[in-house]
């Protein structure tokens, strides 16, 4: 051990290291593996026992928060698994489906909904996609609009609660103690106008390019169809309402919310609908707990990372490096929005969560940037990440779930990315948008 | 979470070093023995979760035992979400890279990425051993219905176990989906 220590003052053992485990990472190492032999590399140069390691990687389990993502993924599984998605779209189309464009409308905002009540862990894809689609084509909309909507808006809705991503930043974030510190329901509050923003602006892109049906043929709204589409799903309605309000209150955490949601969903979808057997429920509890498992690993090996990076001082020469070039917080974000981008399109979100925000807050805030509107800044930029080449989680989803090749569902989503790009800038740029609901 | 094979070009696996038909039905028995045991307690987790709230909304009381029981059911559907993660392949790493790879670069890279899985895994259920010892020696946590030390024993458990299935995973063709 002692002897390990000492050879890992060397600056060439440590740069070998860092070769080695950037090619592990490269194939195709897993995440978690990565990041604890980071930790590892940290803790024994500074002669610390390893068993430290663990010590903090069993810190998720003291968390009162991290109850919230087990609950959320249960619930968001079993609503994936029920007939909830044709619902929701039945719904939406119902209400609005009439106006122009109002089908792609309904696209959006059936897939934000759905993204925020399953935390953002891929499934909007694959739930709503197979219902989406067809309607689309159905409603004479030209299928290279439709491929890329689907593929962006599967992570449309990261920034709502309760999606995980933001549950995420904010535990990491609390590990560092900032100044004023980071309340996860503020977050949640405060990605409420940036994500409407986004949906907005697609919105309004999906009535430009409509297709042009004679007002005759056009779908009419029917009050009789919005009163049975109300009926139809209203065992689901109460649902985002109880939630929102519930963080609104502020009186409840977001564990308990989670909780609420995950027996209210539990009850009405094996009890009351009956559309998940419960010889199905090991099968659909597997496959939410395989999602926890592999994220919580994840963040219980960079609580390790975070507290190494921390003693090392690291957060503080990197800020200060960082300041000595870069004078000015404008051309600071600037150079974030390019990182973050670069970095959302080669690590996946959550990963890139857990590891960056250690690094990047502190210089942040540095730069007089508030915690939250970080943390929104840094789920944006995320989102767009998720489907664009080379890993973009999204694109391999949907050219799983449509059968169409990679490439193609990459050209249909430029004008989407470009839209979404600029709704992050403005985010970046204009933090009222994040920060106004709270009054800061 | 993958959903899609991690190398469509491999051929099926003909022969993995457990397919002996014994082998084969007792592994199938802990999958089953597993998912089980991970529906059960993710289903104890809502439950108990939801009675905590009921509790403190109806009745304006807390339930003392069902905090660290939480806390505990938490650490366990982790760990064994995990090992459940490492039976499928579905533990996050950028595997996009490698799709441009020959079958042979693939197989070499899947071999590489598995084997340090593999090797990290060791490595901290070799250290989460020697918490659950730390743990023994000087409890932290009275309150809970088994003595903690037990409670983290699903640390080093869950680790070696996936280690053993990185391993695997090394030498053996990705089950096509």
């Amino acid at each position: 051990m002692e002897q390990l220590t000492s050879l890992l003052q060397s600056n060439v053992v440590l740069m070998l290291c860092g070769v080695l485990l950037i090619l592990f990472a490269a194939v195709g190492a897993p995440f978690f593996a990565l990041i604890a032999a980071v930790a590892m590399l940290g803790f024994a140069r500074a002669g610390y026992d390893l068993t430290g390691i663990m010590v903090e990687f069993n810190r998720i389990s003291e968390m009162p928060v991290l109850v919230a993502i087990p609950l959320f993924t249960i619930a968001g599984y079993l609503l994936a698994e029920s007939r909830t998605p044709q619902r929701i779209v039945r719904l939406a189309n119902a209400a609005i489906g009439a106006v122009p464009g109002g089908l792609a409308i309904v696209a959006l905002l059936a897939c934000a909904a759905f993204t925020a009540l399953t935390g953002a862990s891929g499934v909007t894809i694959v739930a709503l996609g197979a219902v989406l689609l067809p309607a689309l084509r159905q409603g004479g909309y030209d299928d290279r609009f439709n491929l890329g909507l689907l593929t962006t808006s599967g992570s449309l809705g990261m920034l709502f609660a309760p999606a995980l991503p933001l549950i995420i930043y904010g535990v990491v974030a609390q590990q560092l103690g900032t100044n004023p510190p980071v309340v996860i329901q503020d977050l949640f509050i405060a990605g409420a106008l940036p994500g409407l923003l986004m949906i907005v602006a697609l919105a309004i892109y999906a009535f430009f390019k409509a297709p042009r049906i004679p007002i005759s043929e056009r779908n009419r709204f029917s009050a009789r169809e919005l009163w049975d589409a109300i009926k139809d799903s209203i065992w689901e309605l109460p649902l985002p309402f109880v939630v929102v309000a519930a963080i609104i209150s502020g009186k409840v955490a977001p564990g308990e919310i989670a909780a609420v949601t995950a027996l209210y969903v539990v009850f009405v979808v094996l009890i009351v609908r009956r559309e998940v057997r419960f010889n199905e429920l090991g099968r659909v509890m597997r496959e939410a707990m395989v999602l926890v498992g592999a994220i919580m690993t994840i963040l219980g090996m960079s609580l390790a990372l975070t507290n190494m990076l921390i003693d090392q001082e690291i957060p503080t020469k990197l800020f200060e490096f960082v300041q000595s070039h870069i004078d000015s917080k404008i051309t600071f974000l600037i150079i974030l929005n390019l990182f973050l981008l670069v970095f959302g399109m080669l690590l996946e979100g959550f990963p890139a969560i857990v590891i960056l925000t250690p690094l990047l807050l502190p210089i942040a805030i540095g730069y007089g940037i508030d915690p939250i509107h970080f943390g929104i800044i840094f789920v944006a930029n995320l989102q767009i990440g998720l489907f664009l080449p080379p890993v973009g989680m999204n694109l391999f989803i949907a050219s799983m779930r449509f059968k169409v090749p990679i490439t193609q569902l990459i050209r249909a989503s430029v004008p989407f990315f470009l839209i979404l790009l600029v709704c992050t800038l403005i985010i970046t740029y204009v933090p009222a948008l994040s920060l106004g609901l709270l009054g800061r | 979470m993958r959903y899609w094979p991690r190398a469509l070009s491999f051929a099926r696996s003909q022969s993995s070093p457990l397919s002996t038909q014994t082998g084969s039905r007792l592994l199938q028995l802990l999958h089953r023995i597993e998912d089980a045991l991970l529906a059960l307690l993710a289903t104890a987790l809502v439950l108990i979760a939801g009675a905590q709230i009921g509790a403190r909304f109806f009745i304006d009381g807390s339930l003392l035992w069902a905090d660290s029981l939480l806390k505990s059911l938490v650490l366990w559907l982790v760990m064994l979400g995990a090992l459940a993660a490492a039976r499928t392949d579905s533990h996050l790493g950028i595997d996009a890279l490698t799709h441009s790879l020959g079958a042979k670069g693939q197989r070499l890279s899947r071999f590489a990425a598995f084997s340090f899985g593999a090797l990290m895994s060791l490595v901290a259920a070799y250290y989460g051993l020697e918490l659950v010892r730390f743990e023994r020696e000087s409890p932290s946590d009275v309150h809970g219905l088994l003595p903690s030390w037990v409670v983290l024993l699903v640390i080093p458990c869950a680790f070696a176990g996936m280690a053993l299935r990185m391993a695997h995973s090394a030498i053996t063709l990705p089950e096509p989906k």
